[in-house]
């Protein structure tokens, strides 16, 4: 890029006017035929403007989205939901165990067994349900329901706070996920 | 007698002395497992195995998995399970998957419910004091269910009790879902199982014992060497708090249930 951009500052400019060809003889056409070589648009905007490289700008951006899309597929950046509101206060935190766990990291599925994630919200003031997918919670409480209603692979951590519900998927290690409850709480 | 944090360590050296604390040996607690009426695997469920895990791998594996919390002991404690108390009945078979289902409960997040094994027990042996085994425990468990303790409460023997409305709908409100038979007679089962990505509560039955616990943590004793923590159910004034450990020198269990699902508590 850097090349092209020395490549076009070291054009003569002589050798961009517009050529002139010699009339044809015996043609009818007195006039002087001029083929005018088009001036080449990004050269307009070196002498006019400065130049923006588009090339790196778009690599650029490939390169911001794709790290973001990593992270958000690692379950570190919580998915916003659009889950309806749930109208209960306080702050709880539901994982789903799914029946197949194969796609799961190992950092995954720890944290969704971790008695250390349950440790932590229930220190910062939150109640807490781990349950495996096929669990029937018929004789659980309305909120728990509500909650796991919205909850389905790979989206398998529900997190109510402020009548606000997030879905994420489980984030890689106990660690990590306690950073983005953190982020929620 | 060894002990781990003041957990005593039942191994070779001194694993008469659980035997002579059981009816069997002349003692006053109940024991009950009977291995001559276990079935074969066909009447719990088809044994599963879990992947190998290498014996050079255990120790390190056993201490990372503990300090992340994943074991049941971790929930254990924080869910306030209740140690159990059999007394002289012979019902050790339900009360330890009992147990068993307890912890499973706290593993939900929920404080443990305090459950009473001895109802689904004595209407499965018709009030008889008799052994049984892992196994059969679950078939009544299924049958019946298993009460609140604040609902039916000690061990009465009036069939009337048994009968009352209300604790046949807290019965039903606490029953075992889904569980896992291991291999028998396998140690390195047993670990495998607490190594893999789910681990559980896990009933285990000893023959030499005539004896069920129901096992919470595998333990590294020495060097290289290991053992279960189990709870037993013979009140808080067993062990340490109702809690042993049993070396792998006589931690090979004639039955080895996993209890994986449990039906919801409403809270």
């Amino acid at each position: 890029m850097g090349a092209s951009v020395n490549k076009i500052d070291k054009l003569d400019l002589a050798s961009l006017r517009p050529k002139q060809v010699p009339p044809r003889p015996d043609t009818e056409s007195h006039s002087p035929v001029i083929t005018a070589v088009s001036e080449p648009v990004a050269h307009s905007a070196v002498v006019q403007s400065p130049r923006r490289d588009w090339t790196k700008f778009g690599l650029i951006c490939v390169v911001v989205c794709l790290g973001v899309y990593i992270a958000m597929s690692r379950g570190v950046i919580p998915t916003p939901s659009p889950s309806p509101d749930i109208d209960v206060d306080g702050f709880h935190v539901m994982l789903i165990q799914p029946d197949s766990d194969s796609g799961l990291t190992t950092g995954q599925k720890e944290f969704l067994r971790s008695a250390k994630v349950a440790d932590w919200v229930t220190e910062n003031g939150g109640e807490f349900r781990a349950y495996p997918q096929s669990q029937n919670l018929d004789n659980e409480s309305e909120v728990w329901k509500s909650i796991r209603s919205e909850l389905s692979p790979p989206m398998v951590v529900g997190v109510l706070n402020d009548r606000k519900l997030t879905r994420m998927e489980a984030p890689n290690g106990i660690d990590e996920g306690i950073r983005a409850l953190e982020k929620l709480k | 007698m060894a002990t781990l944090n003041g957990i005593p360590i039942f191994d070779d050296s001194n694993y008469t002395s659980l035997v002579n604390e059981t009816t069997r040996g002349g003692g006053a607690m109940g024991s009950g497992f009977n291995p001559e009426t276990m079935g074969g695997f066909g009447s719990a469920c088809a044994p599963i195995e879990f992947a190998n895990v290498p014996r050079s791998e255990w120790k390190d594996r056993i201490e990372e998995k503990k300090a992340k919390g994943l074991f049941p002991s971790a929930w254990f404690e924080r869910g306030k399970v209740k140690i159990l108390n059999q007394r002289s009945w012979g019902y050790c078979w339900m009360y330890g998957p009992v147990g068993a289902m307890q912890c499973r409960y706290a593993m939900t997040g929920q404080v443990a419910p305090h459950l009473n094994p001895f109802y689904p027990a004595w209407l499965g042996k018709n009030g008889a004091n008799r052994g049984g085994w892992g196994g059969e425990a679950l078939e009544y468990i299924e049958k019946y269910g298993v009460p609140l303790d604040s609902v039916f409460s000690g061990q009465p023997t009036s069939r009337a009790q048994f009968d009352r409305h209300e604790v046949k709908e807290s019965a039903k409100l606490h029953k075992v879902w889904k569980f896992r038979e291991l291999p028998r007679n396998s140690f390195q089962a047993l670990m495998n199982m607490w190594l893999s990505d789910s681990p559980m509560p896990t009933t285990q039955a000893f023959n030499w014992w005539g004896h069920l616990v129901y096992a919470i943590e595998p333990v590294v004793t020495g060097r290289d060497s290991f053992g279960t923590m189990i709870a037993n159910s013979w009140d808080y004034s067993w062990g340490k708090q109702g809690v042993g450990i049993i070396d792998e020198s006589k931690a090979t269990a004639a039955e080895q249930i996993c209890v994986d699902i449990v039906s919801t508590v409403a809270a």
